[in-house]
């Protein structure tokens, strides 16, 4: 920190002492635990992995899934039922029983149902109905205009545009329109703005009937070296052309285009959640595990469901789960499974019991070091859910390489050269593109057990650091690979590769920076 | 508080064991940064029910985004970027695109006594300053954040951080010192 000097010493402390006043009246256990209630934290943490979306859909789709599963669930976890007692703890007190490793080779083990090896099908998001996009285009004389209020985050500017539907039958807005400021005199100026907003797109391209809203955001930034300098170009006037034909004059609310303009696409905003989703599971769910994990070895664990309303639960048809450790610095490494519980065994959670399940998940042995995010989720995003600390931590012991392979994220094998981003030579491209803002690839198809993604970012037309993240997705809506995440860099270029080995294709790409980017994608096709 | 210790365990620890919903591990974070992280909102603010207001909000946000943040080590800048960004969010809901607000009255107007500058002066000189620059103050002269921080609140290059407190703390020396 450089020195300060006697007027930066004594503004610091007058700073302190006016802002003591602020409010600081916090009781920090009382606030986290009224976050934990109000917002449990499992299914937040396994939101990340691609679960929760959509709950109702997904409810449905749970229940058809599940009596499929009470078919298959019942065959392949059968052969358990003569050798295994079920105690059901009288009581809705949690389960202490510490992990036993006799738990997971199938022994009994007094007060814990075993684990049973019936793998389940990874969750699959129900895919909403297409939107109808077949109504005329919007003319100018259609639409009401509202300009919502400037929003912005970390050096990005926002202004959300709402277009009405004023007339009597309904209309389409597609795409990302031209825009143009207006000077006091009426000049159009364009702003050639880059199709993609930071904060993305509104919502999907959808008919828009009498009355219905379709919005755009239009984004700038105001921490470019042109507004440190004290540069500014506001017009109180923009004008958005439709794709039709014909403009609309909107205020500019202030809006500064000196960092530059992205505009997403026109998009119908989601509806308000006027579906309930399906309602919460009545269970809860505690793991107990060990602290500690090492790569490549079998995490044992256990997890408590318990009833505490005043009626049995019975696990009919018999509930999948997904369980997940996600752990790396730099290399990102999420291992996930699905298995039914063993319902064969233990089928009904009495009035304010509890039921305790063994559990077994193995790592793959390049699980890399450190905290991990470790989680337990009921599929289907009502819950129950329960996450745990879980430390991964080399063992000098000898470690048995899992037998299950994992989803995994690996650096390039040649980290000392991280200037290359040149696709291999060898391998067919699959996809390229290139942009800023947040962009959703077009689906892809891969076989083989890997993809390389190649990639480069640029922030120099941003004028300063900014974020790169790729997040890919398989058939069922599941991240499988996340790179540069919240790192603030002014350019770079590198490959990761992504193994796919158990996922489904086809694939899509989520890219979100706002820099200028590319990436491409080889594999097999 | 970078990588050091709190509460028996490293900051990076305890800020995964908070995104993994751990509550005695949130509540230690906000333990740690929550009169900081108020005294910057109400920089910003200049109005105790916003900031109040602002800190909250920036909490909930923390409970549930904390998981995504890369790297834990840096929860002090991500904690109060969040917390510039909301209560940002709330001056503009209240007073619209205006950025030059009244700044609450003091019940007391001489400030500290050994610093040479009257609270009613110092007052009336961050009211004369947009919210942002309030915020940017705080978190440097009140707060300690390092530039190298503050580029990561700003989402501006360390030297670019540097140049706008220049700027603000000669416009401020003008103001206090020459009148």
């Amino acid at each position: 920190m450089a020195e300060r000097d006697r007027f930066e010493l004594d503004l610091a402390a007058a700073l302190r002492t006016y802002l003591g006043d602020a409010p600081t009246e916090v009781r920090p256990t009382e606030l986290a635990h009224q976050f934990a209630t109000t917002y449990p934290h499992g299914r937040t943490a396994l939101a990340r992995w691609g679960f929760g979306r959509t709950r109702a859909m997904a409810w449905v789709l749970l229940l058809a899934g599940l009596l499929l599963a009470l078919v298959v669930g019942s065959l392949a976890v059968g052969a358990w039922r003569r050798d295994l007692a079920v105690v059901i703890a009288p009581s809705p007190t949690p389960a202490t029983t510490p992990v036993a490793s006799a738990a997971a080779t199938g022994s009994p083990t007094a007060g814990i149902v075993p684990w049973v090896d019936a793998p389940a099908p990874a969750f699959v998001e129900p895919t909403p109905a297409p939107y109808p996009t077949d109504a005329r285009p919007c003319r100018p004389e259609d639409l009401a205009v509202k300009v919502g209020e400037g929003g912005a985050g970390l050096g990005n500017t926002n202004l959300p545009v709402s277009f009405v539907n004023k007339s009597g039958s309904a209309c389409l807005l597609a795409g990302s329109p031209a825009i143009a400021g207006l000077t006091a005199a009426g000049t159009p100026v364009p702003l050639m703005a880059a199709e993609g907003s930071y904060f993305g797109d509104p919502g999907p391209k959808a008919d828009m009937g009498p009355g219905g809203v379709t919005a755009l955001n239009i984004s700038g930034a105001d921490a470019c070296p042109a507004v440190l300098g004290g540069a500014h170009k506001v017009y109180p006037t923009l004008r958005i052309s439709l794709p039709a034909g014909g403009s609309i004059d909107i205020p500019g609310g202030g809006f500064d285009a000196v960092c530059g303009v992205s505009v997403s696409a026109f998009g119908v905003p989601a509806d308000a959640p006027s579906a309930a989703g399906p309602p919460p599971s009545p269970l809860t769910a505690a793991i107990h595990a060990p602290a500690t994990a090492a790569p490549g070895a079998v995490l044992e664990f256990t997890v408590t469901l318990a009833n505490p309303t005043g009626a049995d639960v019975a696990l009919d048809p018999c509930p999948a789960y997904t369980e997940f450790v996600g752990s790396g610095d730099t290399t990102w490494v999420a291992t996930i499974r699905d298995y039914y519980l063993n319902c064969a065994t233990a089928s009904t959670i009495p009035a304010g019991g509890t039921l305790t399940f063994a559990m077994r998940l193995a790592l793959p042995a390049n699980q890399p070091a450190g905290m991990a995010k470790f989680g337990w989720d009921i599929q289907g995003g009502a819950g129950p859910s329960a996450n745990a600390p879980l430390e991964v931590r080399p063992s000098d012991a000898p470690q048995t390489p899992s037998a299950v392979p994992s989803v995994l994220v690996s650096s390039s094998p040649s980290p000392s050269s991280p200037g290359s981003s040149t696709p291999p030579a060898d391998l067919p491209v699959l996809l390229s593109l290139n942009g800023n803002g947040i962009k959703n690839s077009k689906p892809f198809t891969a076989s083989g057990d890997s993809l390389v993604l190649a990639y480069t970012f640029d922030c120099k037309a941003f004028g300063h650091a900014g974020n790169f993240a790729v997040t890919l997705y398989d058939q069922s809506g599941l991240a499988l690979l996340a790179v540069g995440v919240n790192e603030l860099a002014k350019s770079g270029k590198d490959t990761q590769t992504a193994y796919i080995a158990n996922t489904t294709a086809p694939f899509h790409l989520e890219i979100n920076s706002e820099c200028a980017w590319t990436v491409t994608v080889t594999g097999q096709p | 508080m970078n990588g050091k210790a709190m509460g028996g365990q490293t900051v990076a620890t305890t800020v995964v064991l908070a995104g993994a919903g751990d509550e005695a591990a949130f509540a230690q974070l906000v333990a740690t940064y929550h009169a900081d992280m108020a005294r910057v909102a109400f920089a910003a603010c200049s109005d105790r029910e916003l900031a109040e207001d602002a800190v909250q909000s920036a909490w909930l946000i923390a409970w549930k985004k904390l998981h995504s943040l890369r790297d834990p080590n840096r929860i002090r800048p991500w904690l109060f970027s969040v917390t510039v960004n909301e209560a940002r969010q709330l001056v503009r809901r209240r007073h619209g695109p205006v950025v030059e607000i009244d700044v609450e009255v003091s019940a007391d107007p001489r400030g500290d006594p050994s610093t040479g500058i009257e609270r009613v002066d110092l007052r009336r000189a961050l009211a004369h300053l947009s919210p942002d620059d309030r915020a940017l103050l705080a978190m440097h002269y009140a707060v300690d954040l390092s530039s190298d921080e503050l580029s990561v609140v700003v989402g501006a290059s360390p030297a670019a951080v540097r140049m706008r407190l220049s700027r603000i703390v000669d416009r401020l020396r003008k103001e206090l010192r020459d009148g």
